[in-house]
């Protein structure tokens, strides 16, 4: 992941510091793109791709903890950091319950505040990368069909093909098959490998 | 022969005599001179009668020592006779028949009638009629008993107004022991009598009941009153002792009383009224008031008693005590507090409820001052304080608020009004108070003034705080702006190709935000001084006095002592007159909390003026726990504070405010100190305002 596809989003009423922000972080080679509400940022919506937000907290009509909440509803993945004229102790609580990266009072050093950035590009990379996966799983899942999905539910429970047709109803040479067209769907070679995606389907689902 | 002898001035008259006697045989008896051949003459008595037609027989008596004795009577007679009438009293004279044989000059010329109609039983003729029986009884009574007599009548003058006599008699004596009758003197009494007649007039005419006794203590008069207050008649009390009119009972104590008077009689002496009881005809007894007083009258001293019925003004007297009882009674059931006190503070008058408070009894109460029961100093101080105004001015006050602490250490409010009681002469010697309770409505209203003040200072707070935080936000957008300029400046620079364009327009930008917070620093100021100030000439003690009066209700609830010592001749200064109480306000306000863990009776907060230089100073002096290093260092800063509450931003305000005026404001440590009590040292805080232009420096002022 190069610094050159990792997108910063600043949401700032200050104009200044709008600018100044999206130059610092041009100066650090990220992609730097301003706005100066939150509900502008949420109407021009972003990229797709790797991505973090640094917000002021205090800004007319939506603040930035109330963002932050909308596009936690929302799932979408983009780690905040916070910079704030006039932060205290709660808000700073509440801004980190809520899965901010960090958050910093104004006026803040450029290597403290490049280096929350760095962190929240990353997780937005990780998070990104494990939500791909899962879609992935989850649509592969969702190609099986209903017998082939059973057959899946009694192999990852460990039972051997001949358990599996007996509980089925069937014959062993029938389970082979479906258990082959389910290896084949879900894209694995192996029992270990089988578990485990169907492991992370489940846990994702709760 | 023996004729021959006879003195020759006898001679004839004894010889014509004898001849008589023959010529009519009448016994003879004559008395002549004769004339011894010696040349002395004796007086010789002859007596004879005839024995027949020829022979007469006789005796001669030598009566020489008889007739010396008859001559030096009627010498004497005569030398009395002479004497009487030159006499101005009326002196009269009776033989032993009761007759008069002779009266005086005086006597004559007051009669205005002849020596022979006086005589015998003439004079009666002149007694009044009304009189002359009366006397005369006197007179021939004292007669036959040969005693002396005094005896009042009234006889008329030569121009026929009857006058007043005072007739005294006495029996005549000779040497020999003979009765020869009586001799007495008049004198005119009616003057006398006129004013004997006008005391009687005056005794009958008094008010209260008189009885005049004599010196036996028997009653010789009394008057009108008297006899209504008694009971009896005059003719019942007449000649009767005057224990009559006494309660049996009082007798034994009463009469000694008399008696002492009646001992030692002086005339116009008078005793003080004495109040004691007297016994009326029907057995009653009534309270009286007894004077006595000795008058000299015309037979000697009596005894002058005034009774003075006080029944009535008994009853008056203890009406008004039931109705002292009785105002008593009311202010001691009102619950407010009633007092009196004199010009050294000691309690006239209290009522139970200001003895209550105090926990004594209002009888000790009185004589006492406040501070003898009241251990706060500064109460009892106020009170004082007011009392003394209301003597000085002799004008009412009203106080509305003031506190007491109770008996039982309770803090009690009260409304007072206090009253100057005037002396005749126009000055106040007492103060009269009446303080209504009004602690409730005060505890009511403290805790509203709490919430209040809570709510005030919560909404200052907030005030300041979002002031302040909008301030801070304000003033970091531009400085955030242009650290983030600077640090993209930075690494713009360390790239290998520096685009100098942008670096420019960063570095435009860093300008831009620099004015930027700039403005910010100039608007916060800008806030601060408010608007412009209004310099006017200020009366720096009359604006202490306020902003003290402004606190004295919070300095009453902490307890603390305000302590103003101005300088009355210190030259006029400038100022904004609210901008500098308030600065006075806060300094007092900083004292106050400076002494909260004080002892109570430390808490003192002092104010003074003085000249400084071109400069008046103010100081403000509190008994707290004074300052380190530290803390003085850091006292200025803004947001710097050592309260609770407190925002930090007062005493920068003030200092801003001072400053605006071209003076200084500056923390010390109290001079106070010492290393004996070193948790007492307390703070000064100072500050100074320069003086007006054209004003005399203070220090040639007195030259001036």
């Amino acid at each position: 992941m190069t610094k050159q596809s990792s997108t910063v989003y600043i949401v700032d009423d200050n104009p200044s510091v709008r600018k100044a922000l999206t130059r610092l972080m041009r100066s650090a080679g990220y992609e730097a793109k301003a706005f100066a509400s939150a509900r502008e940022f949420l109407a021009d919506g972003h990229e797709a791709g790797v991505a973090c937000l640094v917000l002021d907290i205090r800004m007319p009509g939506l603040s930035g903890i109330d963002l932050q909440r909308e596009l936690n509803k929302a799932k979408k993945i983009l780690p905040v950091v916070f910079i704030t004229g006039h932060g205290d102790v709660p808000m700073s609580v509440q801004a980190m319950k809520d899965g901010a990266v960090d958050f910093f009072p104004k006026p803040v050093k450029d290597t403290v505040l490049l280096k929350a950035i760095e962190q929240a590009l990353a997780r937005c990379a990780r998070e990104r990368g494990e939500r791909d996966e899962m879609e992935d799983i989850r649509s592969r899942m969702d190609s099986l069909t209903p017998r082939e999905r059973e057959v899946l539910e009694h192999i990852v429970a460990g039972q051997l093909n001949k358990q599996v047709a007996y509980d089925l109803g069937t014959v062993e040479k029938t389970i082979k098959v479906h258990r082959a067209r389910v290896m084949n769907k879900m894209g694995v070679d192996s029992l270990a490998e089988l578990v485990r995606l169907t492991e992370r389907a489940r846990i994702d689902k709760t | 022969d023996l004729l021959a002898s006879v003195h020759p001035k006898d001679a004839e008259r004894i010889q014509a005599e004898m001849r008589h006697a023959e010529k009519h045989d009448l016994p003879f008896e004559g008395e002549f001179r004769m004339l011894l051949p010696d040349g002395t003459i004796r007086w010789l008595l002859a007596k004879g009668r005839s024995v027949d037609a020829r022979r007469r027989m006789g005796v001669v008596l030598d009566i020489t020592e008889r007739k010396r004795a008859e001559e030096a009577v009627r010498e004497s007679e005569e030398r009395f006779r002479f004497m009487a009438d030159a006499a101005p009293v009326m002196i009269w004279m009776s033989d032993t028949d009761k007759l008069c044989t002779f009266v005086n000059k005086s006597w004559i010329a007051f009669t205005g009638r002849g020596v022979e109609q006086e005589l015998g039983e003439g004079w009666s003729e002149g007694v009044h009629s009304e009189d002359r029986r009366r006397i005369l009884e006197i007179y021939t009574r004292s007669f036959d008993a040969r005693q002396r007599f005094m005896m009042a009548y009234r006889l008329r003058r030569f121009d026929g107004e009857y006058r007043w006599i005072l007739d005294t008699g006495a029996p005549r004596i000779n040497a020999g022991g003979a009765f020869l009758g009586y001799i007495g003197s008049c004198v005119d009494i009616t003057e006398i009598h006129r004013a004997e007649e006008r005391f009687r007039l005056a005794v009958e005419a008094s008010a209260n009941a008189m009885v005049m006794t004599n010196q036996r203590d028997e009653i010789v008069m009394i008057n009108t009153e008297a006899e209504k207050l008694f009971g009896y008649s005059r003719e019942e009390l007449i000649g009767q002792p005057f224990a009559m009119l006494v309660p049996a009972r009082f007798r034994r104590g009463n009469a000694p009383y008399r008696a002492e008077f009646l001992a030692a009689p002086q005339a116009g002496s008078m005793s003080a009224a004495r109040e004691s009881f007297a016994l009326s005809k029907d057995g009653r007894e009534l309270p009286v008031e007894i004077g006595l007083s000795s008058i000299e009258a015309a037979d000697g001293l009596v005894l002058l008693t005034t009774i003075v019925d006080i029944a009535e003004r008994r009853r008056a007297a203890e009406d008004l005590e039931k109705e002292r009882a009785f105002l008593r009674q009311v202010i001691d059931t009102v619950p407010d507090f009633i007092f009196a006190k004199d010009a050294q503070g000691r309690f006239t008058l209290a009522n139970q409820a200001v003895a209550a408070a105090y926990g004594t009894s209002v009888e000790k109460l009185i004589g006492k001052t406040d501070a003898d029961f009241n251990p706060n100093r500064v109460e009892v101080e106020f009170f004082r304080r007011i009392d003394q105004e209301v003597l000085d001015t002799l004008q009412d006050r009203f106080i509305p608020e003031e506190r007491i602490t109770d008996a039982l250490g309770n803090v009690r409010w009260l409304q007072t009004v206090k009253r100057p009681i005037l002396e005749h002469n126009g000055s106040g010697r007492q103060v009269l108070g009446a303080s209504t309770d009004i602690t409730k409505r005060k505890e009511t209203e403290l805790q509203n003034q709490d919430l209040r003040g809570e709510l005030a200072h919560v909404s200052r707070i907030s005030t300041m705080g979002e002031l302040a935080a909008s301030l801070a936000h304000e003033l970091n957008q531009p400085l955030t702006a242009i650290l983030s300029n600077a640090q993209a400046a930075l690494r713009f620079l360390g790239r290998e190709s520096v685009d100098l364009a942008e670096v420019r327009e960063i570095l435009q930008d860093i300008v831009q935000d620099n004015s930027r917070a700039g403005e910010v620093i100039r608007r916060m100021r800008a806030l601060v001084k408010k608007e412009k100030l209004e310099f006017v000439t200020l009366d720096l003690a009359a604006l202490i006095r306020d902003v003290a009066t402004l606190l004295h209700s919070d300095a009453i609830l902490l307890n603390v002592e305000i302590v103003i010592e101005t300088d009355d001749d210190l030259p006029p200064v400038v100022g904004d007159k609210v901008q500098i109480q308030q600065v006075v306000l806060n300094l007092l306000l900083n004292a106050f909390d400076a002494m909260k863990e004080s002892p109570r009776n430390e808490r003192k907060a002092t104010i003074r003026t003085e000249a400084y230089g071109r400069m008046v100073k103010v100081s403000v002096r509190d008994t707290g726990p004074g300052l380190t290093p530290e803390k003085r260092a850091r006292l200025f800063q803004p947001f710097y504070t050592t309260k609770l509450q407190g925002l930090g931003m007062g005493l920068s305000i003030c200092r801003s405010i001072v400053e605006a005026h071209q003076g200084h404001l500056w923390a010390d440590a109290n001079p106070m100190w010492t290393e004996a009590n070193p948790t007492r040292r307390g703070a000064v805080f100072s500050f100074t305002l320069p003086i007006q232009e054209g004003t005399q420096d203070p220090s040639r002022s007195e030259q001036a």
